[in-house]
């Protein structure tokens, strides 16, 4: 009866004691003889190790395979061991041997074999590991650390097995840096494990990993720890914060001064130093917009609904042509767009995003067009916009044709998009293809840039702001102090009139035609030293030596001398020098200076009026200030007058109120200042004095207008220098300069200050002075020189000269009814110095309107009646 | 920006800085002040701030990069306020006492501008013992260009002045058109009168120009390049450097694993430029062209 292996199932002859197949001990033999030994009996004969070792059991076989396994192997796979199975005639064993010497692995098939040997000598394989527990202490992110796991076989044959990391991307088993790795090994193996420094990430709790080790052997599973420290951030406002929360919460409260650590890349710095994913992709926004990327890439705002400007590019072009594209990501929402792009071709490069407010313009390029000829390409381009919003582009270029850009409208990008709203209606334009059929040549039509019309919008802007500026300032009313011209016109001496006693003037001014002075003289009587010539009362007849200066902030003009800043003006449309005033006979001239940069106007004014005789003899010279700026300005006016009688250049002056002539010098400021001085062409002839001069220097008025006061007259000599400045010149005598007196005969000036001070905006002064011819009238050795006519109430200087007198002689004032001596006056008077001309004066006070006689008195003489007319009008009458 | 934008720029926002000093000056009431020299000295003191800082920033938007461009803004805005106000005491004084045209001031205050421009490359040579010269040229150009720009500029300064029509705008009008001319004159010299420059024939923003200003220009992707290529991933961040050294410019390689052509040849030093040369640095392709030729 067969009997049937309990192991294998194998069907065995009845007298067999073991399995034929597998060596198991049948039933039957363990019933009647037990169970045999079988690895210790000895074979027929030895099995021989090439080194000679000689086996004689399964047992021995066993043992010498194991010590010596590389000879082992190297039998096995030479089909030694397969052969002396089937010489033992263990059929079973051989066909393990050859299944054994065809494993991949020849160590793996010698250890298959020997677990089929029926021997007990060799024990099970036993792992051992060194440790469970690997504590790989402080890791920095990217440095380079390596640790090995060392295994040991406490038992025989041969272990095998895998190790798995577990939980643990950072760490890399083997040289392949592959998370399993598969191994055997007879007695001990050491696994190089090596930890990702790419994959550490910085973090507070220590970082912990597993390593699953599974074998023949047994299993285990080694724990590996390692501490990997946050580094806080290092500089900046950000400075220490050591998680993108604090940072985020630091970047919030200093925004300006984070937007340039985000800009410049330092945040993303650290992330990466850490070990952190950056949150945003793509380049960074500049500015706040930075900031904005960085929340709306961690979530904590919501990013704005962007849209794009196409859903999908055609281009076409010749080969080696360059194409241009631009794409344009937009937000109606008012915060800044940021976006960058992709291509998944190299024919089709990308620029880096422009970002302006709401706008990301992305510029695409084809640099150089590819040399395939009637095939279209197409490319892929992934643009990601705020909040990781990401569109596909498909783009194509057709090539073989002109470049037409066609855009359809956009739609919704695909993957992560977030639904922006985008325009639905696609535009297509169909690429012209432009192939000549000939061949000979390519018709190369070149791209045609729209012009850059956005550059003129900053020059459009700067025009519509000044032009609207300029207009408004048109329309506007002038600003206080500024008049308007035809009021300027309505001069109050336009309307002047007055009655002379002759039609025919006495005088004659004449103008310098290039600076508008003026000089006097007379037109009846002639000139002793040239009779082809008429007197005159300037040194000039054109008044060339004399001249005007308007100070006006501390800067001095010269009136009639044109600058840039200084112009003429009082014109209609038009500017002229000189206007005449001739209606009514008058013979006037006013010019006009326009002082540009302060906006100050002013009027001189000359008009030959009636003087002290009612004959037109006098000259009268009115300036009129006036500042049409809407600012106040500082302004005076001096008035140097070179004076001339007949042939003497040096006349001296009398002073009402004085006791002497002024022969060398004098000045007189405020209320010192005398209402007229005049100057006698032959003073010391009491027969022919000549021609009289006045100036008439005070207390008249000018109807309409109301004068004001002089400031300071100064009678000196002539500087010399017809341009003679505001004051900037020696006060000297009007005498003879005794180095050169035959040549020098004297040369007298008066010049008249008005007070320099300001002159608020469209204020105007008016101040005046006259220059004329007199009267003396002579009775015996005595005249008397009065004012032309006081002011009712006032008080005024009456002058007797007195000829060829002595010492002691009293002159006595007869005062008409009407008229005063002024407070401690008395009317007679004692001549204090004797000589060839004396004067004495005296103080009257004038009462009610009228005309009133003088006469003056001595004990041999009697002045000649003189009529002093005391009225509130002016010298106009 | 091209040179021709650049030139443009240069006069309207000296125009337009111009204007801003207008208001400001009118705002402030500065045109009410008696005392003439004050009044002068400030107008053009904010004239010469503002005209200054604009024409500076144009420039550094073409030459700089980075917070480099806010520092030349502000250098340029100090030298001009000085220069404003040095013109403007100066002018006032020449114009009120000797009788000077008007435009002297404002050709003092235009080359103090002018200056400005280029006074911070001038000041970085100087820092680094580097060459001098190129900036110092420059600089020279800005004065050339800011006396010619005072000089058209102040022309028909004291013509438009004054004017009754238009009270309150005539210094507005006066204003802009010395700002237009400064501007425009600065930028004109700075172009023509340029030494050497490079243009990018092929890469991020074609056709853009970029004067050379500077002992050593670096070309690259990095955001603080001085000609940044943007967007080129096969240009490393610092790609290239042109030196100038001896007068004469050279073309040097950063160490890149691309390298750096000069006219299809890769270079393997310092290797000297002349006008016309083609440099490709990744796909990108510039040219480089310089005024005349060194010996």
């Amino acid at each position: 009866m067969v009997q049937t292996c309990s192991k294998c199932s194998r069907v065995n002859p009845a007298e067999a004691v073991y399995c034929y197949f597998d060596g198991f001990v049948l039933s039957s033999g363990s019933r009647d003889g037990g169970p045999v030994a079988v690895g210790a009996q000895t074979f027929a004969h030895p099995f021989v190790f090439p080194g000679g070792r000689q086996c004689r059991s399964f047992d021995e076989l066993a043992i010498a395979c194991q010590e010596e396994w590389a000879a082992a192997r190297d039998l096995l796979r030479q089909g030694y061991l397969e052969n002396f199975f089937s010489g033992l005639g263990r059929v079973d064993l051989a066909l393990a041997a050859q299944e054994a010497a065809k494993f991949p692995d020849a160590d793996l098939g010698l250890n298959q074999l020997l677990e089929k040997l029926p021997t007990q000598v060799l024990a099970e394989p036993h792992l051992h590991l060194e440790t469970q527990e690997i504590n790989l202490g402080v890791l920095e992110v990217g440095g380079q650390r390596q640790f090995c796991l060392h295994m040991e076989n406490q038992g025989m044959r041969l272990i095998s097995g895998a190790i798995t990391t577990v939980d643990a991307p950072w760490l890399a088993l083997g040289d392949t840096a592959g998370n399993q790795k598969h191994f055997h090994f007879q007695h001990e193996l050491d696994i190089p494990i090596h930890v990702r420094s790419d994959k550490l990430r910085a973090n507070n709790k220590p970082l912990e990993g597993h390593l699953e080790v599974e074998s023949n052997g047994g299993c285990f599973i080694v724990t590996v720890r390692a501490q990997v420290s946050v580094q806080p951030f290092p500089s900046g406002v950000l400075a220490g914060a050591k998680s993108p929360r604090q940072l985020a919460e630091k970047a919030k409260a200093h925004s300006r001064e984070a937007a340039a650590l985000f800009e410049s890349g330092a945040v993303a710095e650290w992330y990466k130093a850490n070990g952190w994913t950056y949150p945003v992709q793509g380049p960074a926004a500049s500015g706040l917009g930075a900031v904005q990327q960085f929340f709306e890439a961690l979530g904590l705002t919501a990013p704005p609904k962007v849209e794009i400007s196409t859903n999908r590019i055609d281009l076409s072009g010749v080969p080696g042509e360059r194409l241009s594209y631009n794409l344009i990501v937009k937000s109606q929402e008012k915060r800044p767009v940021y976006a960058h792009a992709v291509s998944n071709q190299p024919w089709l490069e990308v620029g880096r995003a422009k970002l302006v407010g709401r706008l990301a313009t992305i510029n695409l390029t084809v640099p150089s067009v590819p040399n395939n000829e009637g095939e279209t390409l197409h490319a892929k381009l992934t643009v990601q916009s705020n909040g990781n919003q990401r569109f596909i582009v498909p783009v194509t270029l057709q090539i073989g044709s002109n470049l037409v850009f066609s855009t359809a409208a956009p739609a919704a990008g695909t993957g992560a998009a977030t639904g922006a709203e985008l325009p639905s209606a696609p535009v297509l334009v169909p690429p012209t293809l432009a192939i000549q059929t000939s061949g000979v040549s390519r018709r190369r039509r070149t791209v045609k840039q729209p012009f850059p019309w956005i550059h003129l919008v900053p020059a459009a802007l700067l025009l519509l702001a000044v032009l609207t500026a300029v207009i408004v300032d048109g329309l506007l009313p002038p600003p206080i102090g500024v008049t308007d011209k035809e009021e300027d016109s309505s001069n109050a001496a336009h309307d002047w009139t007055y009655v002379a006693k002759d039609p025919e003037p006495r005088i004659a001014i004449h103008f310098d035609p290039e600076r508008e002075r003026f000089g006097v003289e007379m037109t009846q009587e002639r000139d002793p030293d040239n009779p082809q010539r008429f007197k005159r009362l300037t040194f000039d007849e054109r008044g060339k030596s004399n001249n005007t200066i308007i100070k006006i902030d501390g800067y001095e003009y010269k009136f009639g001398e044109e600058t840039p800043s200084n112009v003429w003006g009082g014109g209609r449309g038009g500017r002229w020098k000189q206007v005449a005033i001739t209606r009514g006979g008058r013979r006037a001239w006013e010019s006009t200076m326009e002082f540009r940069t302060q906006k100050i106007e002013v009027i001189q004014h000359v008009e030959i009026v009636p003087g002290q005789t009612g004959y037109l003899d006098t000259l009268l010279v009115y300036y009129r200030l006036h500042n049409k700026d809407v600012d106040k300005h500082k302004v005076g006016i001096r008035v140097m007058l070179d004076t001339f009688i007949g042939a003497n250049d040096g006349v001296p002056f009398t002073i009402p109120g004085k006791k002497k002539f002024v022969d060398t010098k004098a000045e007189f400021s405020g209320k010192e200042i005398p209402d007229y001085i005049e100057a006698i062409e032959n003073p010391n002839d009491p027969q022919n004095p000549g021609t009289v001069a006045r100036l008439c220097l005070r207390h008249f008025t000018l109807p309409g207008i109301n004068l004001e006061d002089m400031d300071k007259l100064r009678i000196c000599r002539f500087p010399g220098n017809p341009n003679a400045g505001w004051g900037d010149w020696p006060v000297e005598s009007m005498q003879p300069d005794n180095t050169d007196a035959k040549k020098d005969k004297g040369d007298s000036c008066v010049v008249m200050y008005w007070p320099y001070k300001d002159l608020d905006p469209g204020e105007t002064r008016h101040v005046a002075f006259t220059y004329g011819l007199g009267s003396l009238e002579i009775g015996g050795r005595l005249a008397l020189s009065v004012p032309s006519a006081v002011q009712p109430g006032s008080e005024f200087v009456v002058t007797a000269y007195i000829w060829d007198a002595n010492k002691g002689d009293k002159v006595k004032l007869i005062v008409p009814a009407g008229l005063k001596l002024a407070s401690g006056e008395s009317a007679e008077k004692t001549i204090e110095e004797g000589g060839t001309r004396s004067q004495v004066f005296w103080r009257l006070r004038s009462g009610r309107s009228g005309e009133y006689t003088l006469q003056a008195t001595t004990d041999t003489d009697k002045s000649k009646p003189k009529k002093v007319t005391v009225k509130p009008a002016s010298i106009f009458g | 920006m091209s040179f021709r934008l650049f030139i443009y720029y240069c006069a309207i926002c000296g125009g337009w800085a111009a204007f801003l000093a207008w208001g400001i000056a009118q705002a402030l009431g500065f045109r009410g002040i008696a005392n003439l020299y004050l009044r002068a000295t400030l107008i053009a003191g904010i004239l010469g701030l503002f005209v200054a800082a604009a024409v500076g920033a144009v420039d550094a938007w073409l030459n700089a990069v980075g917070s480099q461009r806010l520092v030349r803004i502000s250098i340029c805005l100090g030298i001009g306020l000085l220069g404003g106000m040095l013109g403007g005491f100066v002018g006032e004084f020449l114009h009120s006492k000797l009788r000077f045209p008007v435009f002297i001031g404002w050709i003092l205050t235009g080359i103090c501008i002018g200056a400005s421009v280029g006074i911070y490359d001038l000041l970085r040579s100087w820092r680094s013992h580097g060459d001098i010269r190129v900036p110092l040229k420059k600089t020279l150009n800005g004065v050339y260009g800011g006396l010619l720009g005072g000089f058209l500029g102040g022309l028909p300064f004291g013509l438009l002045m004054g004017s009754t029509a238009i009270p309150r705008t005539d210094l507005a009008v006066s204003l802009v058109v010395l700002g237009l001319c400064i501007g425009f004159l600065i930028g004109l010299a700075q172009v023509i009168l340029k030494e050497a420059w490079l243009k990018v024939i092929q890469g991020f923003r074609p056709g853009r120009e970029l004067l050379l200003a500077k002992d050593e220009t670096t070309i690259g992707r990095a955001e603080s390049c001085d000609l940044g290529l943007f967007g080129d991933n096969t240009i490393e961040r610092l790609h290239a450097r042109i030196l100038l050294q001896n007068q004469r410019y050279l073309l040097a390689d950063a160490g890149t694993p691309g390298g750096t052509f000069l006219n299809e040849e890769r270079i393997t030093g310092p290797t000297p430029l002349q006008s016309g040369d083609k440099i490709r640095v990744g796909n990108s392709v510039i040219e480089f062209g310089e005024r005349q030729k060194r010996k």
